[in-house]
This record gives C-alpha cells, sequence and structure tokens, in this order.
C-alpha cells in the first residue's frame, strides 16, 4: 500500500512535469516540405527490482562445551537497480513458519533459534527479527552494475556485488542441552522487497 | 562349450554388476556433493526476491561427570580392610526425547596410576612401594566392580534419572551443582595390600563417562 501510494505520485509527478513542459504524451506529424520531421515520445517506467543471493549454508555443532549460545551466520549480497531502502521478511519451515530445526529420528524433536538482520554485512548492526514480520528501512544495496549474479554465477566469489548484509541465527545453549543428540536440519527463507 | 559359456555368462553379469555399482556410487556421491555445496538457493532479480539458507545443528553427544571429592581412607590401625567412598553426579545427553521417559544409560572407564604391568592398575605409592585398590560403581541398581581400562556399559543412573532437562539444570547450576548424587564410587583396600610397607600412599583414579 505504501509502494503503491509512492509510485502514484511518482506518476503524478512525471505527468505534472510533462504537462509544465508542455510535453504531454504527444507524437507530432511532420509536414510537407522538402523534408518532413515528426517526432514521438518515447517513455519506459522501471519498476523497482530486487535481489539477493551469495548465501551460504549454517552448519553448527554443539558438545556442551563452553558456556555461551551457538550462533552462525551467513553473509548475503542485497541488490536493487535504484538506490533506496528495503525490507526483508525471514521465515523458518517449522510450525506456523516458525524459526526451528527438527531432529526426525527416532522422535521428531525440534529445537527453536532465533534471526537477526544486518544491513552491514559485519553484525555490528544486527536487529532481531520475527518470522513473518518485516524488518523495514534496511539500506546500503548495491546498484547500478553491482548485481549479485556474476556472470550467471550466482554466488560468485570475486567481482561486483560484495556482500552487504549478513544473517545471524543463534541457538540457545539452554535449549541446546535440553533437546535430544543428533543432527536437525532447518531451512530458513528470506525474502527481499523494495521500499 | 558349455564350460565356456557359462563362464561368458558369468564375466558378462559381473561386468554388468559392476557398471551398475559404479554408477549408484556416483549418484551417491554426486548427490552428496550437490546436498552439501549447493543446498543454499539464491534469489533472481525480481520485484522482489527470496533466498533460503539451509540449517545444520549437530547436537553432539555430551558428558559431565561432577561432584569428585577426594577420598581420605585414614590410618590403617593394623587389621580389617580400608575402604572410603565418593558421591558423585553423573549426567550424560540423550538421543531420547524427555518425554518418552526411557531410562538412560552410560558408560564409566575407570583408571588408575598403573604398574609395571599395566598402565590403568588402581595403584597407590609410597614412593617405593605399591599397593593395589579396588573399586566399586554403584549404580541404580546395584554395586559393581570396575576393572582397571575396562569400560562398563550398561550403567543405570540412581535416583532422578538424568534426562536432558536435568542435564541442563545441572549444567545452569551453582558453582557445585552436584546436590543430588546418583553415582557412588567405593574405594577398597584389602588387609592384605595394607601390610605392605609404611608411610603414605596416595594415587590418583580417573573416572571417564560417556553416554551409550
Amino acid at each position: 500500500m505504501k509502494t503503491g501510494f509512492k509510485r502514484l505520485v511518482q506518476t503524478s509527478t512525471v505527468i505534472a512535469s510533462m504537462l509544465a513542459a508542455g510535453g504531454v504524451m504527444s507524437a507530432t506529424d511532420g509536414s510537407l516540405g522538402a523534408t518532413s520531421t515528426g517526432d514521438l515520445d518515447i517513455q519506459v517506467d522501471i519498476e523497482p527490482r530486487m535481489q539477493i543471493a551469495r548465501l551460504s549454508d549454517i552448519l553448527l555443532s554443539f558438545d556442551g562445551s563452553g558456556t555461551g549460545d551457538v550462533a552462525g551466520f551467513s553473509t548475503a549480497c542485497v541488490y536493487r537497480n535504484e538506490l533506496g531502502t528495503y525490507e526483508v521478511t525471514a521465515s523458518g519451515d517449522g510450525t506456523g513458519s516458525a524459526f526451528t530445526v527438527t531432529n526426525a529420528a527416532p522422535v521428531p524433536s525440534t529445537i527453536a533459534y532465533t534471526v537477526e538482520w544486518d544491513d552491514t554485512s559485519t553484525g555490528a548492526g544486527s536487529t532481531g527479527v520475527t518470522s513473518g514480520t518485516a524488518l523495514t528501512g534496511q539500506s546500503g544495496v548495491n546498484t547500478g552494475t553491482d548485481e549479485c549474479t556474476v556472470g550467471g554465477v550466482a554466488g560468485a566469489a570475486a567481482g561486483p556485488g560484495v556482500a552487504n548484509a549478513r544473517v545471524t541465527v543463534t541457538f540457545a545453549r539452554a535449549d541446546l542441552l535440553a533437546a535430544p543428540s543428533g543432527t536437525y536440519n532447518g531451512v530458513l527463507t528470506l525474502l527481499v522487497s523494495p521500499e | 562349450m558349455n564350460l565356456f559359456m557359462d563362464r561368458k555368462k558369468h564375466f558378462k553379469r559381473n561386468y554388468t554388476n559392476q557398471y551398475w555399482l559404479v554408477f549408484f556410487i556416483s549418484i551417491v556421491i554426486y548427490s552428496a556433493f550437490s546436498a552439501s555445496v549447493w543446498a543454499a538457493t539464491q534469489g533472481n532479480i525480481g520485484s522482489s526476491s527470496t533466498g533460503t539458507v539451509s540449517l545444520t545443528v549437530v547436537n553432539r553427544e555430551f558428558a559431565l561427570i561432577f561432584g569428585m571429592t577426594d577420598v581420605d581412607l585414614g590410618t590403617w590401625n593394623g587389621s580389617g580392610d580400608l575402604s572410603g567412598s565418593d558421591d558423585i553426579c553423573v549426567a550424560v545427553s540423550s538421543t531420547i526425547p524427555t518425554f518418552l521417559g526411557q531410562p538412560r544409560f552410560y558408560r564409566l572407564r575407570a583408571t588408575g596410576d598403573g604398574d609395571l604391568g599395566s598402565a590403568d592398575a588402581f595403584t597407590l605409592s609410597n614412593g617405593v612401594d605399591q599397593i593395589y585398590y579396588r573399586v566399586f560403581l554403584t549404580d541404580e541398581d546395584s554395586q559393581i566392580e570396575m576393572l582397571p581400562g575396562n569400560i562398563n556399559s550398561g550403567n543405570h543412573f540412581i535416583g532422578t534419572p538424568q534426562y536432558n532437562a536435568n542435564i541442563a539444570a545441572f549444567f545452569g547450576g551453582a558453582a557445585n551443582p552436584c546436590i543430588t548424587p546418583n553415582a557412588t564410587i567405593t574405594i577398597l583396600v584389602e588387609e592384605a595390600e595394607l601390610t605392605t610397607g609404611a608411610g603414605i600412599h596416595t594415587g590418583t583414579l580417573t573416572l571417564e563417562l560417556s553416554a551409550e
């Protein structure tokens, strides 16, 4: 709704500008003469486009040692075809899109985790996110030719489209201690949209 | 002729089996490689973009033995055996969910300071002479004798079963969280050993706990 209103304002601004310049989209035909000149206006509306890529899987291991929680992260590349902020929505594959990992055997067991998003890729600006709820006001997108897909290979190690965001998952130590031993798997889905 | 045909069939069958074996192994390796390397999915450019990250958490078996206290057997007065014990806490992680309420077992391995014949022998020394002692573990059901270096398996927890929830409580407890011991280690030095040499004999008993 917010984006739609913004687009409406933008479109109205363009139309108003054209009217002010006396240039409503109107082709003009040439006149009969030794030469004849006609013109036509050209307009293209490029919608905001985004991409999230360069994501890596997160593998964690817990053996009871240490004293703190267990966390891991993946950096990400977020591209937008124009400067502007974006929102990110994270969801897990647990019941109701909950942030959980599951061990199927011998009896299904789950461990909950928390998710943080940082739009600087350093982790210093991490903000907690709730499953299914957009985290708004994120900035620092790659623009122009800095797409996240280099040579058609998403996640290429070098070239434009460097990592500019980070997603961190954290498992509470108490939850790991209380859960049965085994290998737990889950999928974290990240959706980025322009604002 | 028949023998030749049989060998030919045999060769052909073996060759075919090997071909399928190689093919099968290749598929397995490829699948494993694909799953481990390319599980994360990258988003495409669009009005919005979606990527996924696969999460794997290996929650390993872990164990904790605590509440260990030195055992002073005192002074031998010239007759009888000497014995002492230490009540300890043992806790291991479980592959069994807590709500199933099934008993949990653990393994315990005991080693002493050793002698010339065995590095694990239960011995005490005064610097000159060695004397031997015996070790007993009391679990939920009974008391068993532990032999040097042997892994004693099938031990039950005594008292409150040490499921994962209890472990979490133990790990998050105070500085000395072994409030409710669930195993007992008993040291026995028989009279026959005590007649050998005089002076203070000391040694170290090491207990290695693991989940079963």
